[in-house]
């Protein structure tokens, strides 16, 4: 088709009323005359029809789930600091369906091509042998890892995954700007920019017939079964860990396709084959998925400084136990200097024309090209001739023609002295698309990130991509950098597009099984730790929603004031409540007040708010590959909502406005119940849940006894406002008016808040709970021996069961609770103790590996 | 002459090791100069798994495997190696230096895809320009490879010291560099950033000298000790070894434990252990002639 139909046939279209192409730039959406090309006509039409208002809505929805979900490029979600959030443009790059076909053929092909070049280096080079290839541009990449030489893949391909960066130049032809054979990044974004994209349009996704992306995973999943020969193989996402800044999408991707995110230091080598670290024990893998960089997958045969690898991978890779994806070493097929060689490369081993060209790039260690790139390097960009740059870092390299002159004779002369160092690339005039910008369509330059994967014997290419755009319009490629932004990309079909979606169904759950992926030894640690911290949060926001409300509301009695001081005490383990003296009202009571201030908004505050609230945040995001979205979500808001609304809390000169840290403390507890409700609702009962579990009621069931040794051992607790406080801070005050009708009485409050085992906020509940998920976790011996964990549940729970509120209730002459305390006394030991022996039986086995440094 | 070797590594550890695995270069490599009538390695405790294989650079290696809780450590090596001298060449006849990579790029044969693979930076050696600026005052223009590698032998055994405390393995080479000493590893590094510089081909070499000296001679600077050395591509010979240590040709008073682009491609023990906390090492090397009559 070759009419296009021109932009202001009808109204005047208000967002492209300021669009303009650049000269010699190709416009993605507008002709060097001004028509709107077909393909972009329903998306224009649908997004100038809706209402302005809409779209600002639609925007900031988009904005708050990308928010919400996390979605960031560096190390620790949800807070600000060194991780940037995602940027997503909300208007996606269209490509037309038989454009799209084009370049599907030309990657496949180029797919192949590099796959054939790494079996030959790898195995017989015969490339460098019949000097097809200069030994040299082998032997100089530090990419080729010698150990890995002669491991072939007993089956399947050496590049599983591959992705190549796109380029548009002024012709209107695509470009190869770069490959990606390591362990290409940016499929996880590319797949949440959708997923955001496609919520906050839906209408137009619709509309346009966008193909759908879920049949390429599938795909891609179904050859990776395939490869290891097993009908249901257990396959690992291995990551270098939180600190990678590609973290969140590997967590991401590992939770879409129901793989186990694993570290290093989750797997282990025994005898050839590769082991994953579970809470039940060793389990063989068969499959890894590798996102960690092949130099550092093995710290015996390869860095050995390596922190992130397993050791003896190698030997399990030589020993074709374990299929690696993409295969150690494949970053050697990414150096730009092999770029010039692939239309050779393509007619030797495959007989074919390269179908996509690359874009012109000289190497400095061929003598010929060398000279030419000096002749010519006012017009070049010069680059590493091996090394590869992070996803969003300043892509192709230096200009030349725009360097100082001292720096581009030292430039020079490096070429000089090694050459094979460096690449010299022709700069493309990149081609731009409409973007949003300060509320109407502008064009941007882009480049296209594609992605391909092995299926079968054959590849096929995920119809979408990840489009980035520069913040600038300057249209050169090299100055594509980091903080630009990103797209989404729709491949418009030519016929009706199916429907399929992974979203809901995780791979690994097509078969009917009842347990998911394994626990390894670190996720089950962090669970166990994630309970904790919410519990402690909870708890600790309870106390001091409770003193402050007495404080503020009316006046608290005289005698109120101690039993707040009692409570704060669980926390700030001071004990200055024990004399009382008439007149000092006003003094306690600012001393309550400051020490609150202080808990609730001192940063790091051990004993306080912000510290368990930090420590969620972290072990939340170590194991986000396994929460539910809703639940995540619902921790990114608690996080963002205590930190906007402290400083509105917070009053100058340390006070604080009671009122809204009331408010803002009722809605964080409201999350935190939204959280614990999903954890018990949606959660299915694996031992991942027990771990979580667990966690929650150590901390609770620690948490209620000191609260009882603290209100309930001194003083006279049933003249006080103990009893009343502490069944408050137990969330038990309901069921106690409930069933007794009266003010508060010490018997029935032991029975209800230490003994009830129905009552699921007493230390009873807690302990019984407690001693069932003991006994449901896997075990060494066959369930003859009782395990400590075992032995020590059995005793408490035992205990309690057996404790008569009568003899807990009797006082002495003095009117010291012996038995009561002596109970306390114990739970409280107790408790760490159960903690200390969980983390030494179910988490040690994820203890670091130590680099043997020899 | 024929020679008993042995090669003592001791570790002990602070923390008892669970598990461990390691990559060993303790059997020496047979070669054109060197015979290898007998060697055994012999672990302790004994290892779950015991493995002889052969590395990229076709070095024999071991990997081993302890499953058994242990606080120490014995790899014991022992082996009975005959070496031959080398022969006398005539270094006036190797090919001028500056034009050795060139034939190389052109050359695909299996010697000259061996040669080539030595040229360029690897991890412990970086060509910096302080490197080729030393390398050049041996290299003039047309000099034979062979000539100005061994003037260059000369020049860095004269212009460093000898010191075992300057380094340690993970000195950086420029510290050697500006400190002018080091030890056998840290002048063999250096001699092979210099010449590679310069695109001459050369490889590191590890492995052992005689001990106890014949009558009459001194003792070499190294012995007790594992040493290394490194070998230069220089056509039409091949592959010449020389002694920046020892400012000598090699001959038949080293035994070669095997070679790569440097230390991290041969170092004698590679490990990954779980627990462990800190350790301690001890090596004992003994090279002794072993009488032609026996």
């Amino acid at each position: 088709m070759t009419t296009l139909l021109s932009s202001d046939t009808g109204e005047p279209r208000s967002l492209l009323r300021s669009y303009r192409t650049l000269p010699g730039v190709f416009d993605e959406m507008m002709t060097a005359d001004g028509l709107i090309r077909p393909h972009w006509r329903t998306f224009i039409d649908s997004l100038e029809a809706m209402p302005e208002h809409e779209l600002a809505d639609r925007w900031r929805g988009a904005a708050r789930l990308l928010h919400e979900h996390g979605l960031t490029y560096a190390a620790e979600p949800f807070i600000d600091g060194p991780s940037r959030p995602w940027q997503l443009d909300f208007v996606p790059a269209l490509m037309q369906a038989g454009e799209w076909r084009a370049l599907e053929a030309g990657l496949i092909q180029r797919a192949r091509l590099i796959n054939a070049v790494l079996a030959d280096l790898y195995g017989p080079q015969r490339l460098l042998r019949d000097g097809q290839l200069p030994s040299a541009l082998l032997f100089a990449n530090p990419h080729f890892l010698r150990p890995c030489h002669g491991i072939t893949p007993r089956r399947g391909p050496f590049i599983h995954v591959y992705a190549v960066d796109l380029g548009r130049g002024s012709d209107g032809r695509w470009w190869v700007l770069a490959d990606r054979t390591q362990a290409p990044s940016g499929v996880g974004f590319a797949l949440e920019n959708r997923i955001v994209l496609s919520r906050c349009l839906p209408e137009l996704f619709r509309e346009c017939d966008v193909e759908r992306l879920a049949t390429y995973f599938h795909a891609s999943h179904l050859s990776l079964v395939d490869c290891t020969e097993r009908e249901n193989p257990r396959i690992v996402l291995l990551t270098p860990g939180p600190s990678s800044e590609n973290y969140f999408a590997h967590a991401y991707l590992a939770r879409y396709l129901g793989y186990s995110l694993a570290e290093g230091a989750d797997l282990t080598v025994r005898d050839n084959r590769v082991y994953l670290k579970s809470v039940d024990g060793l389990k063989p893998v068969d499959l890894i998925v590798r996102r960690v960089d092949g130099d550092l997958c093995d710290p015996l045969e390869l860095k050995p400084d390596s922190t992130v690898g397993v050791a003896g991978l190698l030997q399990a890779a030589r020993a074709q136990t374990v299929t690696i994806a993409n295969a150690l070493g494949s970053g050697v097929a990414e150096a730009k200097a092999l770029m010039g060689y692939l239309p050779e490369l393509c007619r030797l081993l495959l007989g074919e024309e390269l179908k996509i060209p690359s874009i012109r790039t000289l190497w400095g260690g061929d003598a010929a090209q060398r000279a030419e790139m000096l002749a010519s390097l006012d017009r070049l960009a010069v680059d590493s001739a091996f090394k590869r740059r992070p996803m969003l870092a300043r892509s192709g390299g230096v200009l030349a023609g725009v360097m100082a002159e001292p720096e581009r004779r030292a430039l020079e002369a490096a070429i000089v002295r090694s050459g094979h160092e460096f690449v010299g690339h022709e700069v493309l005039t990149l081609s731009t698309t409409p973007t949003w910008v300060d509320g109407t369509l502008m064009p941007r330059p882009m480049t296209l990130r594609m992605f391909v994967a092995a299926h079968g014997d054959d590849y096929i290419v995920l119809p979408g991509g990840l489009t980035r755009i520069a913040s600038t319009a300057d249209p050169r490629a090299i100055l594509l950098q980091r903080g630009d932004g990103t797209k989404d990309t729709w491949v418009l079909a030519d016929k009706p597009v199916s429907g399929f979606s992974l979203l809901r169904t995780p791979l690994s759950y097509v078969e009917p099984k009842r347990t998911g992926k394994d626990l390894p030894s670190r996720a089950a640690d962090n669970l166990f730790w994630l309970g904790r911290q919410a519990e402690r949060c909870e708890d600790r926001m309870r106390i001091l929603r409770s003193v402050l409300r007495r404080l503020t509301e009316d006046p608290a009695p005289l005698q109120d004031i101690v039993a707040l001081e009692r409570a704060l005490s669980v926390l700030t383990g001071v004990s200055q409540w024990m004399t009382w003296r008439s007149g000092e009202r006003t003094h306690r009571v600012a001393g309550l007040e400051h020490q609150v201030y202080a808990l609730l908004f001192t940063p790091d505050h051990a004993q306080g708010l912000m510290e368990p609230l930090a420590e969620l945040r972290r072990t939340a995001s170590l194991v986000r590959d396994r929460l539910s979205l809703d639940a995540w979500r619902t921790l990114s808001r608690l996080q963002s909502d205590i930190s906007e609304r402290s400083p509105q809390a917070m009053a100058p000169d340390n006070g604080f406005i009671a009122g809204d840290t009331l408010i803002m403390l009722d809605d964080a507890l409201r999350l935190l119940a939204a959280f614990s409700g999903m954890e018990m609702e949606n959660m299915t009962r694996s031992h991942g849940w027990r771990f979580l579990d667990m966690g929650r009621r150590i901390e609770r069931a620690e948490h209620l006894a000191k609260l009882m040794q603290s209100l309930l051992l001194h003083g006279s607790p049933e003249e006080d406002g103990s009893l009343l406080l502490l069944l408050e801070l137990a969330d038990s005050l309901m069921t106690y008016r409930s069933r007794y009708l009266t003010t508060p009485m010490l018997p029935p409050v032991l029975d209800l808040l230490l003994l009830d085992e129905t009552n699921p906020r007493s230390v009873a509940f807690q302990l019984v709970a407690l001693r069932d998920h003991v006994d449901q976790l896997p075990r060494d011996s066959d369930g003859e021996v009782r395990s400590r964990e075992q032995r020590l549940t059995l005793a408490l729970s035992t205990e309690l069961q057996l404790a008569e509120v009568g003899d807990l209730y009797a006082a002495d002459a003095t009117g010291h609770r012996g038995k009561l305390a002596d109970l306390l006394e114990r739970i409280v030991l107790g408790l760490p103790q159960l903690s200390e022996h969980i983390t030494g039986s179910y988490f040690s086995l994820g203890e670091a590996r130590r680099p043997a440094d020899l | 002459m024929l020679y008993d070797v042995s090669h003592r590594t001791t570790y002990r550890y602070s923390i008892p090791v669970s598990f461990s695995h390691h990559l060993l270069h303790l059997t020496p490599r047979p070669g054109e100069r060197q015979l290898c009538h007998r060697t055994a390695l012999t672990v302790t405790p004994t290892p779950s798994r015991h493995v002889a294989a052969k590395d990229y650079f076709g070095n024999p290696i071991t990997f081993i495997t302890l499953q058994e809780q242990h606080t120490d450590l014995v790899l014991y090596a022992r082996s009975t190696i005959e070496v031959q001298p080398s022969t006398i060449l005539d270094p006036a006849v190797t090919m001028p230096w500056d034009r050795v990579y060139d034939e190389l790029w052109h050359d695909p044969s299996e010697s000259g895809l061996d040669a080539i693979q030595y040229v360029f930076d690897s991890p412990y050696t970086q060509a910096t320009a302080p490197v080729e600026e030393l390398a050049r005052k041996a290299f003039t223009p047309d000099r034979p490879v062979l000539a100005a590698a061994l003037d260059l032998t000369r020049i860095i055994f004269e212009t460093f010291t000898y010191d075992p405390t300057a380094t340690t393995v993970s000195t950086p080479l420029d510290h050697v560099f500006m400190a002018r000493r080091g030890v056998c590893q840290d002048f063999a590094h250096l001699q092979l950033a210099c010449l590679r510089s310069l695109k001459v081909p050369a490889r590191y070499v590890s492995g052992y000298l005689l001990t106890r000296p014949p009558q009459g001679r001194e003792r070499l600077i190294g012995a007790d000790v594992s040493h290394a050395w490194l070998s230069v591509w220089c056509p039409p010979f091949g592959w010449v070894d020389v002694d920046p240590t020892n400012n000598l040709v090699v001959s038949h008073e080293h035994i070669t434990l095997g070679w790569g682009r440097d230390y991290g491609d041969v170092s004698p023990v590679n490990g990954a252990i779980f627990g462990g906390g800190a350790h301690t090492v001890a090596v004992s090397v003994e090279v002794a002639p072993i009488s032609d009559d026996r």
